[in-house]
């Protein structure tokens, strides 16, 4: 039996260590929804960009056209229409355009 | 053994039922599409390497098994480890998965690329039925599983297009590039035409992008692949491919039908429906839109969707009644129908639910009241 | 914390010499591993009839196109809850089971590290399941949203049990992760003298690894419920774009979890065969070392492929690519596996007894599902697979001819070690030829249908399915009938028959068949000596 016994602090120790696991793996669950919100900022997928509006080059680039397409989508049991007036816009970048919804 | 099991297999299937062995597909579609056939090339490529390899590897332990059994007196070699042939396993199947990675990324390219589409279409998935818009037509409608209850209940024949038929399909121009915007109102679901080799989720509050481009005019019929709730298996998809002049003449006629429908309505307004003339209406547009979840009993699931008979709503308050079905419920299963049906078939849902099953009210609703409803907000 | 200091504290102050006490508290009350074992694996038969019976009612409704049996609600909550049971109260209650009862005996261990934690973690179990099963007869019934429980179909639009599902999965959750913990300390710490890492049997690294896996993800699993919960109930949007969150992120935290899940399904069921070919080919296994490296890659890989699920959820085409590889990149270290095993048996002196009858068809029937699953890494064909029962196909030859069939030879396997008497062979045969012709009339005709186009989870199809569904349906009641003959098998050792020797199987090696047969009650109690 000795030999166990000395065994014993180290299943103290290692429990430690795996109950910790466990509890970083339980809140890293929960660090995905933040993790996953940054992720996609930084490569805007998904539709996420920033609400901050971004720093405007004044400079018009007249020799590339950019398709901007406005869609607008409002659940069925919502009492509103909401759509964008104009559906698409070919616009140089650095150009000023107003879109109304 | 599977072998041996296939061969078995396919006669029984075939005898089971002559009259349909014709349609019985074994293999994945080609489909209309360059996309679709490269698809079916891919699949069928990474289907014959897989083959290659269960032959190989399943031939060396079969010949093992027939030549290296004790009863035959062989005394079992002591080997265990060579670490030649432990790498060459190793490398051979990398080498192959490059191989195959190659074409599978070109096509994956191909797929993804929605730019410059000759046409837009919106389609919007909801508990259990599909929604079209066309984006640059005034145009839009729902499309609704139309096989009748009784063939799904058993009580009538089954038609050839079971289950994957609906009243209004989605078409589309051949040779063009359509562009599908992709997103849902409620759960998620996946907006699925093998033909095409397109499957896309439709995920509520987020729009995906898919596209394709038909070679063949036809009629091409898909599912919802995506678990939505009960009806999950009887949301059908069914497109139809015509040449661009006969969608340019079906797209024109489509306009003015809803133009009509449109001033048909307002000349309803002035008008009073009889009771019966309500109740006759609204039977059939409460089992075509609502009998799905409340149920033609009227009784619901409980638990899971009240009941209607004899519920506060369908017998109280006629105002929250006429809300509650033309705008629905936040936050539950009941969608808002106010944009989905007429004015004529809400009046008569409406008259329909507070008169059936008991709920007596004698409350006959015209398409004026629910006007003014809507008008109001 | 304290409470499991002191179950460990305590243990050999009460642990006394003697045989198995009597009657019912013996097995409530009881901390050895083998009865403890015994009852993981009594209780995973039990759910693998639960959860085959539901099967049944599945196949009975698509045996014809049409509704016949069930209506399609219903239907739903027997595709959900077969699939939580046959996970998580069949397949992994089994693994925990075997690695009860043999992991100790392997290592030369006297008992599992945490005695009182091990009881535990058995009896909050059976708590779980009957939730889950209750929730069936609830006003509006259980589950409907498919094991892997998609928000929002989950959270606004599911019925009321979805409390008591969340629970369940809580209670299984825990139940796991104390089994891991015990198992990694048990294999950590109790190893005899000499029994170093680079001698353990595979079964005991394949299981090490999976516990790993085990307290990496479950806590994920739990997360991810609890989101569910609070989105249900308690107003939060994490899943729900109204309120600033996505659906889609709720795939991918469950499938964070789910992918390394299926390892854990499959790595010990790696082990258990690793174990039985060498013993039947009269020969070492084939790289050893190899299969350890290939079952950490996997593992680490493992939490790489996640979104191979979600191909057609809309991911960028970079996220596509990515994880197409990576996917592609598994098959090498599962290969080498499958290689290995070809190779302990090549020039072997090959007998065929149950337990290696039912590897080898482990070996070819996995193998078949491991290339379908190859077939659905290829993200392009994946877009027409998925959410077929293609997948259905797929998933079911890994998990019932891979992972049930690896758990029955495992049984047939050590059962003359657990009972002391050699089973009935012929019965053990017939059950083994009958499992395995209808098996493969179950789910081969399912990559038929699935490619085909046949979606999954619908309780009616289209005529032109109805052939092949009603052979599946033929083979799915041959299947579950087969099982019955399993019972009479174990039940029968269990009351008798001929004496088993300690060394049971010829060409068996290891410290567990140097122990009598029957195993007694406690073993190794002072540690073996290790070659």
């Amino acid at each position: 039996m000795s030999a166990q016994q000395n065994t014993k602090p180290d299943h103290v120790k290692l429990i430690k260590k795996l109950v910790f696991t466990v509890v970083f793996m339980f809140g890293f669950g929960f660090a995905l929804v933040p993790l996953y919100d940054v992720f996609c900022d930084i490569t805007g997928l998904n539709g996420k960009t920033s609400n901050s509006a971004a720093s405007q080059s004044q400079v018009v680039d007249v020799d590339r056209l950019v398709t901007v397409e406005f869609i607008a989508h409002t659940q069925g049991r919502l009492p509103w229409t909401f759509e964008p007036e104009i559906k698409r816009i070919k616009v140089h970048p650095g150009e000023h355009h107003e879109v109304n919804f | 053994m599977t072998a041996k099991q296939l061969s078995w297999l396919v006669p029984t299937a075939v005898f089971a039922n002559s009259a349909m062995a014709d349609d019985m597909r074994l293999n994945l579609t080609k489909g209309v599409t360059d996309i679709s056939s490269s698809v079916y090339d891919l699949h069928m490529i990474i289907f014959y390497i897989c083959c290659v390899i269960a032959i190989l590897v399943f031939g060396v332990m079969f010949y093992s098994m027939l030549h290296h059994r004790k009863s035959k007196g062989v005394t079992p070699a002591n080997f265990h480890e060579s670490t030649k042939v432990e790498i060459i396993w190793t490398a051979v199947p990398f080498i192959i998965l490059i191989g195959m990675a190659f074409p599978a990324t070109k096509t994956l390219i191909e797929m993804e690329d929605t730019s410059d589409a000759d046409l837009t279409v919106q389609v919007t998935g909801s508990q259990w039925k599909w929604h079209y818009k066309y984006f640059d037509h005034d145009l839009e409608y729902y499309s609704l599983l139309a096989t009748a209850p009784q063939q799904i209940a058993n009580e009538r024949e089954k038609s050839e297009n079971y289950l994957l038929e609906v009243d209004r399909p989605l078409v589309i121009p051949v040779g063009k590039k359509v562009r599908f915007l992709i997103t849902s109102d409620d759960v998620i679901h996946s907006w699925w035409v093998p033909e095409f080799a397109v499957k896309k989720d439709a995920n509520p509050g987020f729009i995906n992008e898919s596209w394709t481009r038909v070679n063949e005019p036809g009629i091409y019929r898909g599912q919802c692949a995506e678990l939505c709730g009960k009806d999950h298996g009887f949301m059908p998809i069914v497109v139809i491919a015509k040449e661009q002049g006969d969608f340019d003449a079906w797209m024109k006629q489509e306009v003015e039908m809803a133009r009509i429908a449109k001033e048909e309505e307002q000349k309803l307004l002035a008008m009073n429906m009889s009771y019966d003339e309500l109740m006759k209406v609204g039977e059939k547009a409460y089992i075509a839109n609502c009998a799905a979840c409340h149920q033609v009993s009227g009784e619901g699931i409980p638990g899971v969707f009240p009941a209607l008979k004899g519920s506060k709503i369908a017998i109280e308050d006629l105002g929250a009644h006429i809300d509650i079905v033309v705008n629905g419920k936040p936050g539950s299963a009941m969608q808002g129908y106010g944009k989905q049906l007429g004015l004529k078939d809400l009046a008569a849902i409406v008259t329909y639910e507070r008169n059936a099953w008991g709920n007596n009210t004698g409350d006959a609703v015209q398409a004026a009241q629910i006007n003014a409803y809507l008008t109001s907000q | 914390m304290s409470s499991i200091e002191n179950s460990a504290t305590d243990h050999h102050d009460d642990h006394e010499h003697h045989g198995a006490p009597k009657g019912i508290m013996r097995w409530i009350l009881t901390t050895n591993h083998k009865d403890i074992g015994s009852l993981y694996l009594l209780f995973s038969l039990l759910m693998f009839f639960i959860g085959g019976a539901m099967a049944m009612v599945i196949r009975a409704e698509l045996f014809q196109p049409g509704l016949q049996i069930v209506e399609p609600n219903f239907f739903n909550q027997m595709t959900t809850v077969h699939g939580l049971i046959m996970v998580f109260g069949a397949v992994m209650p089994a693994f925990v089971g075997l690695a009860n009862w043999m992991v100790p005996m392997m290592i030369g261990a006297p008992d599992m590290a945490l005695p009182r934690m091990n009881n535990w973690s058995f009896w909050i179990l059976p708590f779980a399941f009957l939730i889950l099963l209750m929730s069936l007869f609830m006003e509006g019934g259980g589950p409907a949203f498919g094991w892997t429980f998609y928000a929002p179909l989950s959270t606004t639009y599911s019925g009321d049990s979805t409390a008591f599902f969340v629970f369940s999965v809580h209670i299984m959750g825990i139940s796991s992760i104390m089994g891991a913990i015990n198992v990694i300390v048990t294999i950590f710490n109790l190893r005899a003298p000499g029994m170093t890492f680079m001698k353990m049997p595979l079964f005991v690294w394949t299981w090490l690894i999976t516990a790993f896996l085990l307290i990496a993800v479950m806590p994920v699993l739990a997360g991810a419920v609890t989101m569910v919960l609070t989105d249900k109930y308690f107003a939060t949007s994490f899943f729900s774009a109204a309120g600033g969150g996505d659906p889609v992120l709720f795939q991918h935290i469950f499938w964070f979890f789910g992918h390394p899940e299926v390892y854990i399904m499959i790595l010990p069921a790696f082990g258990i065969i690793s174990q039985i070919v060498p013993t039947f080919s009269r020969k070492p296994l084939f790289g050893y070392s190899s299969m350890v490296y290939a079952t950490a890659s996997i593992a680490i890989l493992s939490f790489m492929v996640w979104a191979h699920h979600m191909f057609t959820t809309g991911m960028p085409l970079a996220g596509e690519l990515f994880f197409m590889y990576f996917t592609m990149l598994i098959s090498v270290p599962t290969g080498v596996k499958v290689f290995n095993w070809v190779a302990t048996m090549w020039r072997g002196a090959l007998t065929f007894e149950v337990p290696m009858m039912f590897s080898i068809a482990f070996i070819v029937l996995f193998t078949i599902g491991g290339l379908s699953g190859l077939m659905l890494a290829i993200t392009p064909a994946d877009f027409q697979y998925h959410d077929t029962y293609f997948v259905v196909a797929h998933f079911h030859y890994v998990l019932v001819t891979g992972a049930i069939f690896s758990i029955m030879a495992g049984a047939y396997y050590w059962l003359p070690k657990w009972t002391g008497h050699m089973f009935d062979e012929g019965l053990a045969k017939l059950h083994f030829w009958l499992s395995l012709v209808s098996v493969n009339v179950l789910f081969f005709p399912m990559h038929f249908v699935g490619l085909a186009g046949m979606p999954r989870r619908i309780p009616d199809y289209a005529t032109q399915f109805a052939d092949f569904n009603a052979i599946i349906s033929i083979g799915g009641f041959a299947f579950g009938l087969s099982q019955l003959l399993f019972v009479a098998v174990v039940y029968k050792c269990i009351k008798g028959g001929e004496k088993a020797t300690d060394q049971v199987w010829e060409g068996a090696e290891g410290l567990e068949w140097e122990v009598p047969s029957p195993a007694p009650y406690h073993t190794f109690e002072t540690p073996p000596t290790i070659k």
